[in-house]
């Protein structure tokens, strides 16, 4: 039943697509490259930024890690194995990624906050790639929110997921540390969400070009 | 005093007492050593340094399922299956959050100590922990915690190949297109997994690999391999962002043999360029004038007409030099582009004593003005001379004759008595174009004649006015003149031609008689246009050979006008140079 939902919809997605692509300027499947190639790109900056915290610390702070459940962007429902993500339709996919990079907003601004003074040995260098990820950030929202005007109703909403935090991350060292790893994590996790999603969606708008997946 | 000997038996007592303690002592740490490491070995024997059971790694290759293995360590007691547990909570999202911990879904029957983790089980972006236990789940042995997306190591790729690209022109290298497909595992094609890949090539004898940048493609050239050694490539993948790598892909060798080429194409150049330059150089041989004529211009020699080729070759340079060297002002003038006649030719060192206008007279037969035969060797150049020598005999009018008013050069005394227009004075000039109303005593004309009595003869106004409009008319009462006016348009020498027709049809003191000639005679270049032409050299009989009339009317020279290069020297201008 939901497989067969699933197909439908893709199947009018794929006759909506040739639609739209026929009538707008840029075709969707070039905005949604654009926008993968940029999902891509925030992804490996906070991998990177991960690595660079974790070059002078040792990983046993991830058994004392707070729980993933306490990530800000948890209560989101999104798919969670690969048959949900599929069946997943295209303009609710993009709504979450638009959701998810949304409730970054303010906690990227913490984020760098907090860099200024973070008690690390690499905080110079850990500070810049923060700004990096605010514009890149900035970008990709800007695309998603152009991509969303040709996919429909459906993606233009966007669910609120407030970050209560505010911008101080801890009194002490090890706690400044502690939860600057792990709202790391949590952002990476959700960055990597979100360019599973637009992986998705773009392979699925490149059927007529198969060499894109 | 004591007794020393007594001090040192005791001391030597005491000395030995304490040697065999000594001896005791380390006796006893002796055995003690020896004891503890004997004991230590049976300790050891018995308690191996103790390794427990390990979680080695939990590894997914499609982000759909994983697997956990561990290792049983050094523990006798369990190498049993079963021995070992691992469980496991998944910390979902609060909706479907279970606190409960779980046991291995399924334990690998292919591989021990292994657990297999199938797609119900295996949710992404969620955090996983494990722990594996003892049998009876009182002993944790290990713990790991994991989000499924970071353990990502996918499967190698597959079907690896090779195509060649191009071969070098030596044939020694060689480049390759490497090709392969993704892992079945991973579902590339709906954009669950986006792949890195890194290829790798070595040379086989050696154990260096070299590496070559990531690729999001599945194809990557590898440039510049040596032809005839044999290469090893292979290739692997991971995931965008991911950590590790996934294992390495069965290796491909690849091997292009030293294709000498059938078709010796060093040896086909080489030949080739051989022919080319000797066909280049018989072609430059056989037309080496022509090739020396556009390559090598010939310099024009040195125009100055005035110098004889002969003070050159005699050696005498200092006149050459200050011939050629004149008054500044007479500089600019060497480089007049006009093209117009030449000067009179004036051949300085030998005829210094000659340039009087007497020498036009008839006073000057007698004279020093017996007809030089020097100085006009110059092949090359016209000349026509006021005051040559073989003018009383050869007459060649000049048309440089300017009527000044008492006006004498220093170097050109005039004959006021011997010349008939007594109140004219008569320098050779170039043709001022002093035009002056008739009646007025200075007057340009043209000499048509010089007689070998050294009078001059000039052509009378009307053929000057049926020439041009600017003849200066001179009137008919003044026939007894015998100077011509000069046409400062076209003054003409005449062509020996005419001037050996005039000679011994000419008249003295007829100047009608001459008018008549000179109009009979072709003078071609009075009538309609009178013609200079240049004196090629000294004929016999000291007369002036010319050059056939054939060039059209130049025009007269101006003092100001510059002078060609190739420019006589005027005998006005003469006079101001000094030797």
């Amino acid at each position: 039943m939901a497989h067969s939902r699933g197909t439908n919809g893709s199947k009018l997605f794929t006759i909506v697509l040739y639609m739209v692509a026929a009538c707008s300027s840029i075709p969707i499947s070039d905005l949604l490259d654009r926008a993968s190639q940029g999902s891509d790109k925030l992804h490996s900056l906070s991998t990177t930024l991960t690595q660079d915290l974790d070059s002078h610390f040792p990983s046993t702070g991830r058994v004392i890690m707070p729980r993933p459940s306490m990530c800000h962007t948890s209560s989101l429902q999104t798919p969670n194995d690969k048959e949900q993500a599929l069946q997943v339709s295209e303009s609710d996919l993009l709504s979450l990624a638009r959701s998810l990079l949304q409730a970054w907003e303010d906690p990227l601004v913490a984020l760098s906050t907090s860099a200024n003074t973070l008690p690390h040995p690499a905080q110079g260098a850990i500070f810049n790639k923060i700004q990096e990820l605010q514009e890149h950030s900035k970008s990709l929202g800007d695309g998603l929110n152009v991509l969303s005007g040709k996919m429909g109703p459906g993606a233009q909403t966007i669910s609120s997921l407030p970050y209560m935090g505010g911008n101080e991350i801890g009194q002490d060292r090890i706690s400044q540390l502690i939860n600057f790893n792990f709202l790391l994590s949590c952002f990476r996790r959700d960055s990597h969400k979100i360019d599973s999603f637009l992986k998705i969606l773009r392979c699925r708008a490149a059927k007529m070009l198969p060499e894109m997946c | 005093m004591r007794n020393p000997r007594g001090l040192f038996s005791t001391l030597a007592s005491r000395d030995y007492k304490l040697n065999t303690m000594a001896a005791a002592l380390t006796v006893l740490f002796v055995f003690l050593h020896i004891f503890t490491f004997s004991a230590m070995e049976s300790a050891s024997e018995q308690v191996l340094p103790q390794k427990h059971p390990r979680i080695t790694g939990c590894v997914s290759t499609n982000m759909e399922t994983f697997r956990c293995r561990w290792n049983v360590g050094t523990s006798r007691n369990l190498s049993e299956p079963g021995d070992l547990r691992l469980f496991y909570i998944n910390k979902k999202p609060p909706p479907n959050s279970s606190k409960e911990w779980s046991e291995c879904p399924y334990y690998s029957t292919d591989r021990p100590n292994e657990c297999f983790f199938d797609e119900n089980h295996t949710t992404v972006w969620t955090y996983y922990s494990v722990q594996l236990l003892s049998r009876d789940q009182t002993i944790l042995y290990d713990e790991n915690l994991f989000d499924v997306y970071e353990i990502v190591q996918p499967d190698p790729p597959v079907g690896l190949n090779w195509t060649l690209l191009n071969v070098s022109f030596t044939g020694s290298y060689y480049d390759i297109m490497l090709s392969w497909k993704p892992p079945q595992s991973a579902d590339v094609a709906m954009g669950w997994m986006t792949l890195h890949y890194e290829v790798q090539y070595r040379d086989v004898n050696s154990d260096l690999w070299e590496q070559v940048d990531l690729v999001k493609s599945t194809h990557r050239s590898i440039y510049g391999l040596q032809a005839d050694v044999n290469h090893e490539v292979h290739v692997r993948c991971k995931m965008l962002g991911g950590k590790e790598f996934g294992a390495f892909s069965d290796s491909v060798i690849v091997h292009v043999p030293f294709k000498v080429s059938g078709f010796p194409v060093v040896a086909l150049l080489i030949f080739g360029a051989l022919c080319l330059v000797t066909i280049l150089m018989l072609v430059i041989i056989s037309q080496q004038e022509k090739f020396m004529v556009i390559l090598l211009p010939p310099v024009p020699g040195p125009k100055i007409r005035g110098i004889d080729p002969e003070l050159l070759k005699k050696g005498k340079l200092k006149e050459l030099t200050s011939i050629l060297s004149g008054p500044p002002d007479l500089r600019p003038e060497l480089y007049n582009n006009d093209p117009w006649v030449e000067f009179i030719d004036i051949d300085i060192e030998e005829h210094n004593d000659r340039l009087d206008t007497d020498c036009l007279m008839e006073r000057s037969l007698s004279s020093n003005c017996s007809p030089f035969s020097i100085g006009f060797r110059d092949d090359d150049s016209g000349r026509a001379s006021c005051c040559d020598p073989d003018l009383p005999s050869d007459p060649e009018p000049s048309p440089f004759i300017r009527l000044i008013p008492n006006q004498t050069h220093s170097k050109e005394p005039l004959c006021p008595t011997t010349c008939e227009p007594s109140s004219e004075a008569q320098s050779p000039v170039t043709g001022e174009p002093r035009f002056v109303a008739p009646g007025r005593e200075a007057l340009y004309t043209q000499v048509s004649e010089v007689r070998s009595s050294g009078k001059v003869l000039l052509s009378p106004e009307e053929q000057t006015v049926k020439s041009t409009g600017k003849d200066i008319m001179v009137g008919k009462e003044k026939k007894e003149f015998q100077l011509m006016v000069v046409n400062p348009d076209h003054g003409g020498y005449t062509s020996e031609l005419n001037a050996g027709k005039m000679s011994p049809m000419l008249s003295s003191g007829d100047m009608s008689e001459t008018y008549q000639k000179s109009d009979t005679t072709p003078m071609s270049p009075l009538s309609p246009a009178p013609v200079y032409t240049i004196v090629e050299g000294v004929g016999r009989q000291n007369s002036l050979l010319l050059t056939p009339n054939s060039i059209p009317a130049p025009q007269l020279i101006i003092p100001k006008i510059m002078p060609t290069p190739d420019g006589y020297l005027t005998p006005e201008l003469l006079g101001s140079v000094t030797p």
